[in-house]
């Protein structure tokens, strides 16, 4: 009898496509199938076809593949407007099928809970309320967690996962508004179509109703000009401008408004928080001290040149990268090649609106040979500037602290 | 302007009783299968974690005991794990501060 290993077997399934037919094939009987699987082991059936949506960011370092998440190198972030295959991933769970598919057949968004008039929209239906095309920076709250000493647990994300794509929506509040929201009203709680890990709840956040009523705040239903990738929440997300990329719920099906403060897995106890005051590198605040994590700080990355070019001495280097606020506005970058002893202006360029994110550059020279750093460090209108050394705390959120690129002098 | 038709408005529809809950099944994590009769910390370790997630996540981690006993306890108590006994949490610990511990 032949018999497969665990991988063999999934590699197997997996290109034949047949699984996924007996699954389609069994109907009502498949989740009683899945789980006896997933009960030998055989299981997360959901990855099997993941695979392919790789091939959709073909230069994307994936830090895991179950579920995918991952990031670009920062000379792959370059373009003003970020290309959809170069938009970072991070999910939490299973890319739903209709995703994968494709589908919108039968996708709804329901509004309820603090509200007069609950609803339920088709795509259709949505895209009734007047469309707002606006670029956008979405970035992971835990981009720059690897940056943090000591390392600090979850994916290691360096500086790639924030990418800034047009997004083309409705506005969050035309939605709201129709709906009618109660004077109780005080949160959102965001679900979506994705099957969480193991026996997590479905993943949920949620924003106060000042950011959900604010007119950046979109429910999108296109990235750069067409329908949104699967990997990056098809067939509707919602952009949620200078906050947490969690914030943005992808393949949004429901919005509950809520009389407090949402309460879900991902709201509380350290889960996309920070503590409210600055703790020593390596502690565990009580969970009554974290607060949640909101809007990003002032931020900048290099996207030229690339880490570890060589140029001779005397050469003309082209420095360039963008900057970025959260709720703020970006207001000088400077750059430094020996250490932060001497400092450059840079020509700034300003976002192409509010909450895009500004361009940079300058040209510079090393004077001699050997091994240089390029450090680039934002400043916003607040008076606040990017720290030298990370601020730390325990799940690594919100890292922002300068970006240093390596680049090597020849004679 | 929006038409009322294209609205489609939905009276009094309660929370968790909407069609959009999560779509597909949610399978309850169960213990993973071993095919080796005693299996070593590494085996156990990275059939029990790969469960629900790469290996891979892992992996890419330097984490001291403190942390690795708080993500093990997260596992266990919020993730669905519940099925790891306390003797072999203690060996996935320890396996995991050796090979995936602070870099000296």
């Amino acid at each position: 009898m032949q018999t497969f290993s665990r991988r063999q077997f999934l590699t197997h399934m997996g290109r034949s496509g047949v699984w996924l037919a007996f699954l389609a094939a069994c109907g009502a009987g498949a989740d009683a199938a899945l789980k006896g699987l997933v009960g030998r082991g055989l299981l997360p059936v959901a990855w099997a076809d993941e695979e392919a949506l790789l091939r959709t960011k073909p230069d994307m370092t994936v830090l895991a593949n179950q579920p995918i998440n991952g990031e670009f190198a920062p000379h792959l972030l370059d373009d003003h407007i970020t290309p959809s295959a170069r938009h970072f991933v991070r999910n939490n769970g299973s890319v739903p099928a209709r995703a994968k598919n494709t589908d919108p057949q039968g996708w709804t968004l329901v509004v309820e809970g603090e509200v007069t008039r609950p609803l339920a929209l088709s795509l259709d239906a949505l895209q009734q309320f007047p469309p707002v095309t606006q670029q956008v920076v979405i970035e992971c709250g835990g981009n720059g967690r690897a940056l943090f000493e000591p390392q600090v647990r979850g994916n290691q994300w360096t500086r790639g996962a924030v990418a800034c794509s047009q997004w083309t929506g409705v506005r969050l509040r035309d939605v709201l508004k129709k709906a009618g929201l109660k004077s109780s009203a005080v949160y959102t709680a965001h679900y979506g179509e994705d099957q969480p890990l193991g026996a997590a709840q479905p993943f949920s956040r949620g924003i106060p109703i000042e950011k959900a009523m604010d007119e950046h705040t979109l429910i999108a239903y296109q990235m750069n000009g067409t329908a949104l990738p699967a990997l990056n929440g098809y067939p509707v997300r919602l952009v949620v401008p200078g906050w947490i990329g969690s914030c943005s719920q992808k393949w949004l099906n429901r919005i509950v408004v809520r009389d407090q403060m949402h309460d879900s897995q991902k709201m509380t106890g350290y889960s996309y928080r920070v503590p409210a005051y600055p703790v020593e590198p390596g502690s565990r605040p009580p969970k009554e001290d974290m607060v949640i994590a909101t809007a990003w700080r002032i931020k900048s990355l290099i996207t030229a040149p690339q880490a570890t070019a060589q140029f001779q001495a005397g050469q003309q280097i082209a420095v360039r990268g963008h900057a970025w606020a959260g709720e703020g506005t970006v207001k000088e970058v400077l750059v430094s090649t020996d250490f932060g002893i001497h400092w450059e202006k840079t020509r700034l360029t300003q976002p192409a609106n509010t909450y895009a994110w500004a361009h940079w550059e300058c040209d510079l020279v090393l004077d001699r040979k050997g091994y240089y750093e390029i450090w680039a460090r934002a400043f916003d209108d607040k008076g606040n500037a990017q720290p030298f050394r990370q601020p730390w705390n325990p799940k690594g959120y919100l890292g922002n602290v300068i970006h240093r690129l390596p680049v090597m002098g020849t004679t | 302007m929006i038409s009322g038709s294209a609205l489609a408005l939905v009276w009094g529809l309660a929370a968790g009783e909407g069609n959009n809950q999560p779509s597909e099944t949610v399978p309850a994590v169960q213990k993973p299968v071993i095919d080796e009769a005693n299996p070593g910390p590494d085996v156990l370790t990275r059939e029990y974690c790969s469960a629900c997630h790469s290996f891979q996540l892992v992996q890419a981690q330097r984490l001291n005991r403190a942390t690795w006993e708080w993500v093990m306890e997260d596992m266990v108590e919020e993730f669905g794990a519940g099925w790891i006994t306390p003797p072999e949490q203690t060996v996935i610990i320890d396996y995991l501060v050796e090979h995936y511990g602070p870099e000296k």
